[in-house]
């Protein structure tokens, strides 16, 4: 491999695995900022959008290259009305008593869910058999794994809308202004807990999209999403808690800095580096990267 | 009361003591409780699941068979405990485990990080342990004579990958000279590596790319980028199932060539297989049990034991499993030889055990014994093959039951 081969190739994979991060890191993002909510079990979230869509393509996997994605809409559908029960259920519940009961909550459902997972699903690694898993396109000696790119896509285009949403529409007007105050927005004549249904549904049916997208190339089993979340969270605090355009960059910008310092340092100290990072910016720009001071939704 | 019926009921009950004494061995038991401390939660509950399996289906066949014949019939009983995915939690379980239950001996805790970190609870309660855990750094004369490793050391592993592609070089002309060694970064990756390192120089492989990865990778590609700059025409990797396939696909998105050997674990469970499908076909890695070698093809009653786990579990017998069902059989045959469950007599049965039949000839040559650090004698890996989706063992040749494809 010559030089700019290996900058170009480490850039194209972390930039690929990077869409994934910002995918799950968006809907953690968007909870922050309306809610201000740290939805600990987001992980879990992702897992549990990654069992939908095995027990979907087990059901019916059509024929084809891209065949397998047809769970994706069903899986986000599917997760988005998780996600407003979760809200109704739970959340909301705990609401009464204050931010912490519900913070406390969704640890308490991230550990309970990664259990109920192993009694219902069993603890064993699935990964259906499919043409994508391993699949890649070659252009000019660099190869782009079908899988995370179609990931990475997608993570772009869902945050285009999002943001299209939250700035035209006027579920998206009411949202950043519940956002901003919830007694004034109530005021207004904003329904905040409908709002934060809403809010709850698209972000846990991203996370859900996210599983769908990621379910054809990596293992599915009950602990899965902390290999991701742990990831989505540092990228949302270095991007700026509460941004979901800064969310995508956040994880991207991880993704990158994984993939470079493989290449160019250690691979043992991929992880480390993004830590490293992380640290940096809670030093010199506590605020993150992307953030104005305040939030943005 | 009268004094004549005290001298009566007082001869009656000495009577009935003195019969008791002469008809129970030494420890009275019904039932004798062995443990089972592996993670059943987290990343590795599939692992100590298979072992959970695997070691009811031997305790359901000793107690079966009879029971423990030298304390009158009595029946094992299963103590099954979760260790939990981390050091902490391995130390907890084992301590409350063993406050709580007198067992005679115990399994556990199947990945070497816990093993290392719940070892002195053994020694502090003087139970031993069988472990299938492979870390070098476990049997040594440091280790407080509790741990009996009855899988091969991990430096083995690395012996037997380099044994194997000297074979493949001799019987391909395969003319492999670089290789690459990538390794998860904890004991078991790092006693792996270690003795790849060692007799890949020895025999005059270069050695062009060795670095560890950390654990829990969400995807390879760096990994696959490295081995493509080394030039290496070999890897030598050593990972967890997750890791695993992430790798197997990075090489295959890369229109990678490099020979594959895996280091074990990941490259042999059921799951890799069933998620590459044929894909998984000519496959090699190295293992510290199969469920075809020739010890096992070469006893009846040991191919029926795959065959009910296969029935009952729905998938083959993997190398967990195989060394689970070995574990509890050596545990009980040691148990028979002490004719007591206490745990410190047991130990000393084990010290001195020299098994050539029953359950414990399942590991591979069909004998274990231990040596003073704890090691099993006499047991070497193998290397399997992926072919029709099930792992077959093609090497060495005095254990290979199949012949090796053309990887």
């Amino acid at each position: 491999m010559v030089a700019v081969n290996v900058l170009t190739q480490a850039v194209v994979n972390g930039l690929l695995i990077g869409g994934v991060y910002a995918l799950v890191a968006v809907g953690l993002n968007l909870m922050f900022g309306v809610m201000k909510l740290v939805n600990f079990a987001h992980g879990e979230f992702l897992m549990a959008g990654m069992y939908v869509s095995l027990a979907l393509a087990g059901w019916a996997l059509p024929p084809g290259l891209l065949g397998i994605y047809w769970v994706a809409v069903p899986t986000m559908l599917i997760m988005g009305v998780v996600g407003a029960a979760f809200y109704f259920l739970l959340l909301d519940r705990a609401a009464k008593f204050g931010e912490s009961p519900q913070i406390l909550l969704t640890i308490g459902l991230s550990i309970g869910a990664q259990g109920l997972a192993q009694v219902l699903c069993g603890s064993d690694f699935k990964l259906v058999p499919n043409p994508i898993n391993g699949a890649a396109v070659h252009l000019g000696g660099i190869y782009f794994q079908i899988g995370p790119a179609i990931s990475f896509v997608v993570a772009i285009g869902a945050t285009m809308v999002m943001a299209w949403v939250l700035r035209s529409t006027r579920f998206g007007k009411s949202a950043r202004a519940v956002a901003e105050n919830v007694e004034t927005a109530e005021m207004l004549g904003i329904d905040a807990r409908r709002v934060f249904m809403i809010t709850t549904a698209i972000a846990i049916g991203l996370v859900g999209l996210a599983g769908a997208l990621v379910f054809p190339y990596h293992f599915t089993f009950p602990n899965v999403g902390q290999n991701f979340v742990v990831i989505a969270f540092l990228a949302i605090v270095i991007a700026g808690l509460g941004s979901v355009v800064g969310a995508v960059f956040g994880g991207l910008l991880l993704g990158i800095m994984q993939s470079l310092t493989a290449a160019y340092l250690d691979l043992d100290l991929s992880t480390a580096a993004i830590y490293v990072l992380f640290l940096a910016v809670l030093l010199v720009r506590p605020q993150g990267l992307f953030s104005k001071g305040q939030r943005t939704l | 009361m009268h004094k004549g019926h005290l001298s009566v009921l007082a001869l009656a009950g000495a009577a009935a003591l003195a019969v008791a004494a002469n008809n129970v061995p030494s420890y009275a038991a019904d039932k004798v409780d062995i443990a089972i401390i592996v993670p059943l939660s987290g990343p590795n509950a599939s692992v100590g699941e298979q072992s959970v399996n695997a070691a009811k289906l031997a305790v359901a066949d000793i107690n079966g068979a009879g029971g423990i014949k030298a304390l009158g019939g009595a029946h094992l009983n299963l103590v099954i405990a979760d260790a939990t995915n981390n050091p902490q939690g391995a130390i907890n379980t084992t301590e409350r485990v063993l406050s709580q239950h007198k067992v005679a001996g115990a399994l556990g805790l199947d990945l070497s990080p816990l093993t290392t970190a719940a070892l002195p609870a053994f020694v502090k309660h003087h139970v031993p342990v069988i472990t299938s855990a492979i870390s070098d750094k476990l049997v040594t004369s440091m280790n407080g004579g509790y741990l009996f490793q009855i899988a091969p050391k991990g430096s083995a592993f690395g012996n037997q990958q380099v044994e194997f592609l000297k074979f493949l070089n001799v019987k391909y002309s395969m003319g492999i000279t670089k290789a690459a060694i990538l390794y998860v970064n904890n004991p078991y990756g790092i006693a792996t590596k270690n003795g790849v390192e060692q007799l890949a120089q020895k025999a005059g492989l270069t050695i062009v790319l060795n670095s560890a990865y950390p654990a829990d990778i969400t995807d390879a590609s760096p990994l696959v980028s490295k081995i493509e700059q080394s030039g290496a025409q070999v890897l030598f990797p050593v990972s967890y199932i997750s890791d695993s396939s992430l790798i197997l696909t990075a090489l295959r998105s890369a229109n990678s060539h490099v020979l594959v050997i895996g280091g074990g674990a990941g490259f042999i469970w059921p799951p890799i297989g069933q998620s590459l499908g044929d894909k998984v076909n000519g496959l090699t890695s190295v293992a510290s049990w199969n469920l075809d070698s020739k010890n096992v093809k070469a006893d009846p009653k040991l191919v029926d034991v795959s065959k009910r786990y296969a029935k009952a579990y729905g998938t083959f017998m993997p190398e967990q499993a195989g060394e689970a069902y070995a574990g509890v059989s050596v545990l009980a045959a040691a148990i028979e030889a002490a004719k007591s469950a206490d745990a410190a007599k047991v130990r000393d049965a084990l010290t001195a055990i020299d098994l050539k039949n029953g359950g414990g000839a399942m590991m591979q040559p069909g004998r274990v014994a231990f040596d003073e650090s704890g090691a099993n004698k006499y047991v070497q890996p193998v290397m399997i093959q992926w072919q029709q989706g099930v792992p077959h063992t093609v090497f060495p040749e005095d254990v290979a039951t199949s012949q090796v494809m053309k990887p």
